[in-house]
């Protein structure tokens, strides 16, 4: 918060300023096949093809008739089906714990490649919200919510939390927190990150854990004053493979760091250098990575 | 072992340095130089024996010792620029003490410059422009600033537009040495680096070197920016007040009691929360108000004790301040109303106590003892109130602090062995705490896991001593020849030994040669996310990961004077190769994240530094200033960056061209302008593109929707450069003696030809839908101007 109030006497500077165009000629662009896959046990095998472009290009070239080889621990399991445009299917639904490989062929390009390991299921214990446990500079209740799951022990496992609000029978994901938990605070994401919530067992490995969140929802009064649930809520927990870690932080750091529009002016001001994409794709670009998730209802606790 | 074999060497060096004596019949002429107006003690001032064309100059408190042969009789040369000389006839009896006062001449049209008075030094690359000029050469918003002026020098850079930092021969702004009265600050920036925090007028000199350090200097790779505060009028009470766009400044000094002790008080305001508080509560109608403020205060108090002590008491403090300060009622008829303050504040603060003493003529020492704190802090309150009773009903604070705390203590002793040497020796110790508190994000949550995860204090003591000789070899020859060792202790223990060399050979009256040869160590790293220098960048020690940062210097130059023009032209080679940097990993940020800044960090980066630097100065006559040209390469690597391959430092630029002119039209008339060309900074700027898989979020049965966003690829790290930057600024100085003073009426334009240099670039899309590479330009062409009176 104190970040933004730093900048304020440079945005006082920015009113006077004006902006132009830099001619941008003969500038080198690379020429190769991107993939981009996010596998999970409850959806179809499914992988995007495309290739990258110019920087100022502002079309994506989706491939349409491209040769995709998939094999479930190193034993073909057949070709993908093309069904729009870049977007290529198979009827099978992978399993946890397996780890796919994707092998592209298509004339005039490096054949690109990856594989990733499908992590298993870490299921919640349980999920309670309970309102209010503070109030905040306009007054409102503060709620807190109490995600408990159990770390696996010896082995490295990263997460990823969503939280879904359910009204009229429709789901919203509900991103914006007051407060989050240390786990997620440890991983550094960019100010005004709204992104799902992304973090490693750095903090907690081989423990119980309850992972703790503080937002300006889930309060309702009745009649007597006291505050009832106004849910219902939902917590998705899911559990990441390693490239899905290291593609959602990157992906995060990434596009703050790019800098499209003058609001971006904090990311040439404050953060520096520009972050490379994470990519797992051999002879080629785009991501291929997995998880596996549980969901559960956020219970009130008066 | 190896600590103890360079414990041999230096000891060694002592002693052969106290053996090399001169056993000729001399005697010795001693004194203080000062200004006959003020009683400011002259710094580098030269004393001249024309008869041996021998001299020497005047250390930093104006002492001078000049050596002769018993009943010579020699004509000795007193001369500083910007003031008239004096010269005086002596028959040497015996050894003799007297005071000179020299009158200024403010006007820089009658400096006589001699070539033996030049080319005698052996100071290394030393820079320094007189105050008065730096007053009349444009500034931005009107308010003149010390530092900026010495951006014009060739070798030096700003890096960012407007910002104050000095980028010396590639080095980073934390590689400078920025000490005032002897004590090293930390950060030294107003207004986001802007302003810088000195005064020029609570200040009496100004030196800077950017390659062949002395041995007395230490702690820093890159430059030494030794800033003296005025010590006060002993005489006459005189004084200052300016106002301008930016800031009022008010300065007074004069006696406590006369020709025995004096004070100075300067203060500096900045205006700008006047018009922003009132701007902001007109606009929000009345619910919050925001702004940026700063201050400078500089005091200092000197007292002779007796003819051969004198006591300084100085005391530097500043802070900026930027908040938003708000009050909330929901409606009329609410109970209760919110109010929230957030404050932003950083700062410095510096008390040193100083004593000179004159021991004998030949032995001079000054003992210092000073604490000094930088520190950056945010507060912020949140409070329910009941508007009828007004008790706080609920209330809230958060704090964050970082900073680092010294307490510093030092002898300096000066010795005028001989006629051939002058020997100066000290020792310095220091007591760091460093707190990266920053790093540590405060949270509520702590039943079960320690959520005061970042950063914990650190102390370490970083102390020094130091030996050098100033050797006049003979009557062409002439070096300083010292050896620093430096130690440091944290988690390890880390020693240093340091030679420094200095040679200057004069090939005639009017050229001659240089060159020098330094080794210096750094036990501090900034940690900085910006290239613009903001107060929370993160001062952190040298830690056995992060180990501390070393150079190796070496220059060769060049200079002649041209006599009948009253001009020099000085050319410099140099070589610097930087060990042992640190930057933060791709990605890594001190903000927000509760990672320990080592595991932020990639460290035992390299720097490679070299170029050519040539300077024309003319100073004297009504045309005065100088033309500078730079061409320099200036690359970084670290295994884990950029594949391991060297990459250009953000700041390399291949050409810079610098053009100074102070013009007196008539005597009370004074044009000035400026014009500055820099090749492009060097940025990371993505060639390729692809789309990235990620999600998007909408109100539906299943919420998740697979989108995709633009990934660029970035070929290599700072692989575009961005278009050249040029400015020129021009002023205009009226100045009028009134019957108690002298006002200044100046008048300035900054960036006279509305050049559009890019201050960072960033793509977007015009309104066709077309993606373009945009710059974004901070100054336009920016009039303004600035008040002054002079009393006394």
């Amino acid at each position: 918060m104190h970040k933004k109030n730093i900048y304020l006497f440079i945005y006082l500077a920015i009113l006077y300023s004006c902006t132009k165009i830099v001619p941008l000629n003969n500038i080198p662009a690379d020429d190769k096949l991107v993939l981009n896959s996010i596998l999970n046990p409850d959806s179809a095998i499914t992988v995007y093809l495309s290739k990258t472009s110019a920087i100022l290009d502002t079309n994506i070239y989706w491939i349409n008739d491209a040769e995709i080889e998939v094999y479930k621990n190193d034993i073909f399991e057949g070709l993908l089906t093309n069904i729009a445009a870049g977007k290529y299917m198979s009827s099978v639904f992978p399993e946890e714990g397996a780890t796919y490989s994707l092998k592209i062929n298509y004339p005039g390009y490096e054949t690109p490649s990856s594989s990733d390991s499908i992590p298993k299921m870490i299921p919640l214990n349980y999920s309670t919200y309970t309102t209010p446990v503070g109030f905040d500079e306009s007054g409102f209740p503060i709620s807190e919510a109490y995600i408990n799951f159990s770390d696996p022990i010896n082995q490295k496992n990263y997460y990823e939390l969503i939280f879904l609000e359910e009204y009229n029978n429709v789901l919203d994901v509900f991103n914006y927190f007051l407060e989050t938990d240390p786990a997620f605070n440890a991983e550094g994401a960019p100010p005004n990150y709204y992104g799902l919530l992304y973090f490693s067992d750095e903090l907690f490995n081989g423990s119980v854990y309850t992972f703790k969140m503080k937002f300006s929802a889930g309060y309702q009064m009745d009649g007597d004053g006291e505050y009832i649930d106004s849910g219902p809520y939902y917590i998705v927990l899911r559990s990441i493979s390693e490239n899905y870690y290291l593609y959602k932080k990157s992906l995060a750091w990434h596009l703050f760091t790019q800098g499209n529009s003058i609001s971006d002016i904090n990311s040439f001001l404050v953060l520096g250098d520009p972050v490379d994409m994470y990519s797992n794709i051999e002879n080629g670009y785009g991501i291929f990575a997995s998880y596996s998730s549980d969901t559960t209802r956020l219970h009130f606790i008066p | 072992m190896k600590r103890i074999f360079s414990k041999k060497i230096f000891f060694s060096f002592l002693f052969l340095i106290a053996y090399t004596n001169s056993f000729a019949q001399t005697v010795t002429i001693s004194g203080i130089i000062t200004d006959k107006k003020n009683g400011e003690p002259l710094i580098n001032a030269t004393v001249f024996n024309k008869t041996n064309n021998s001299g020497c100059t005047t250390n930093n408190f104006g002492y001078y010792l000049l050596y002769g042969n018993l009943n010579d009789t020699i004509v000795v040369r007193y001369s500083y620029t910007g003031y008239e000389e004096i010269q005086q006839t002596f028959f040497l009896k015996h050894d003799t003490i007297i005071d000179i006062y020299l009158n200024t001449n403010i006007q820089l049209n009658e400096v006589v410059i001699t070539a033996k008075q030049e080319l005698n030094k052996t100071d290394g690359s030393v820079i320094q422009i007189p105050l008065e000029q730096i007053k009349l050469l444009p500034s931005l918003a009107g308010e003149p600033d010390v530092l900026k002026a010495y951006q014009l020098m060739p070798g030096i850079k700003a890096g960012k537009e407007g910002n104050s930092s000095l980028y010396v021969r590639g080095g980073s702004p934390d590689e400078n040495l920025i000490i005032l009265d002897d004590i090293p600050l930390y950060y030294i920036n107003h207004l986001g680096g802007f302003v810088s925090i000195f005064d020029a007028n609570a200040i009496n000199d100004i030196k800077l070197i950017k390659g062949g350090f002395p041995a007395r200097y230490g702690g820093r790779l890159s430059s030494v920016i030794d800033i003296r505060m005025k010590d006060g009028n002993d005489s006459d009470l005189e004084g200052e007040v300016s106002a301008g766009i930016i800031a009022t400044k008010l300065s007074i000094n004069g006696p406590v009691k006369k020709g025995t002790s004096s004070y100075m008080l300067s203060f500096r305001r900045c205006n700008l929360d006047l018009f922003s508080r009132l701007f902001t509560t007109m606009q929000s109608g009345g619910l919050y108000s925001a702004g940026y403020t700063f201050y400078d205060l500089n005091f200092k108090f000197a007292q002779k004790l007796n003819a051969k002590n004198k006591l300084y008491i100085a005391l530097y403090s500043g802070r900026d301040k930027i908040f938003i300060n708000q009050n909330y009622t929901p409606s009329l008829n609410s109970n209760i109303s919110y109010k929230y303050d957030n404050d932003n504040t950083w700062g410095n603060n510096l008390l040193s106590i100083k004593l000179n003493s004159v021991v004998n003529t030949k032995f001079f020492i000054n003992t210092t003892l000073a604490v000094s704190r930088f520190d950056y802090q945010t507060n912020i309150s949140y409070k329910n109130i009941d508007t009828q009773t007004k008790d706080v009903l609920q209330s809230a604070n958060i704090n964050f602090t970082s900073g680092i705390s010294d307490l510093t203590g030092k002898i300096d002793a000066d010795y005028f062995l001989s006629s051939k040497h002058t020997l100066r020796s000290g020792v310095n110790v220091i007591y760091h705490i460093f707190t990266p508190g920053i790093n540590a994000y405060s949270n509520t949550y702590s039943d079960n896991i320690d959520t005061t995860f970042g950063s914990e204090n650190i102390s370490g003591v970083e102390s020094y001593i130091y030996a050098e000789d100033e050797w006049t070899i003979n009557k062409f020859l002439a070096a300083n020849i010292g050896l620093h060792f430096s130690n440091y202790v944290v988690d390890d223990n880390f020693s240093s030994l340091q030679p420094r060399i200095i040679v200057n050979y004069n090939l005639n009256k009017s050229a001659s040669l240089k060159a020098s040869f330094t080794v210096m160590q750094q036990n501090l790293h900034l940690l900085s996310n910006s290239g613009v220098g903001l107060p929370s960048d993160l001062w952190v020690p040298a830690t056995s990961i992060a180990k501390p940062e070393k150079s190796n210097q070496y220059t060769m130059g060049y200079a002649y004077l041209f006599s009948e023009l009253s001009s020099r032209l000085t050319i410099e080679t140099y070589y610097k190769q930087i060990t042992n940097l640190i930057e933060f990993k791709s990605g890594a940020s001190f903000f927000g994240s509760g990672a320990d800044w080592q595991q932020q960090v990639v460290t035992g980066g390299k720097g490679n530094v070299y170029g050519i630097e040539f300077l024309f100065q003319k100073q004297e006559g009504r045309l005065t200033g100088w033309v500078g040209y730079s061409l320099s390469k200036n690359t970084r690597q670290f295994n884990e960056l950029n594949n391991g391959e060297p990459y250009p430092y953000k700041y390399d630029s291949r050409h810079d061209i610098s053009v100074v002119a102070t013009y007196k039209i008539k005597k009370n008339i004074i044009i000035s302008s400026d014009w500055v060309y820099s090749g492009g900074n060097a940025i990371t700027l993505g060639y390729t593109q692809y789309p990235v898989i990620n999600e998007t979020y909408i109100q539906a049965p299943n919420p998740f929707v697979t989108t995709f966003d633009n990934a660029y690829i970035y070929p290599s790290k700072n692989n575009y450069r961005l278009p050249a930057y040029n400015r020129l600024d021009v002023a205009i100085n009226f100045i009028k003696q009134k019957p108690k003073g002298e006002r200044t009426w100046s008048f300035s334009i900054y960036n006279v030809y509305n050049r559009l240099n890019p201050y960072f670039v960033y793509f977007n899309y015009d309104k066709q839908g077309e993606k373009h590479l945009y710059q974004f330009t901070l100054f336009p062409v920016i009039p303004s101007f600035n008040y002054s009176f002079k009393f006394n």
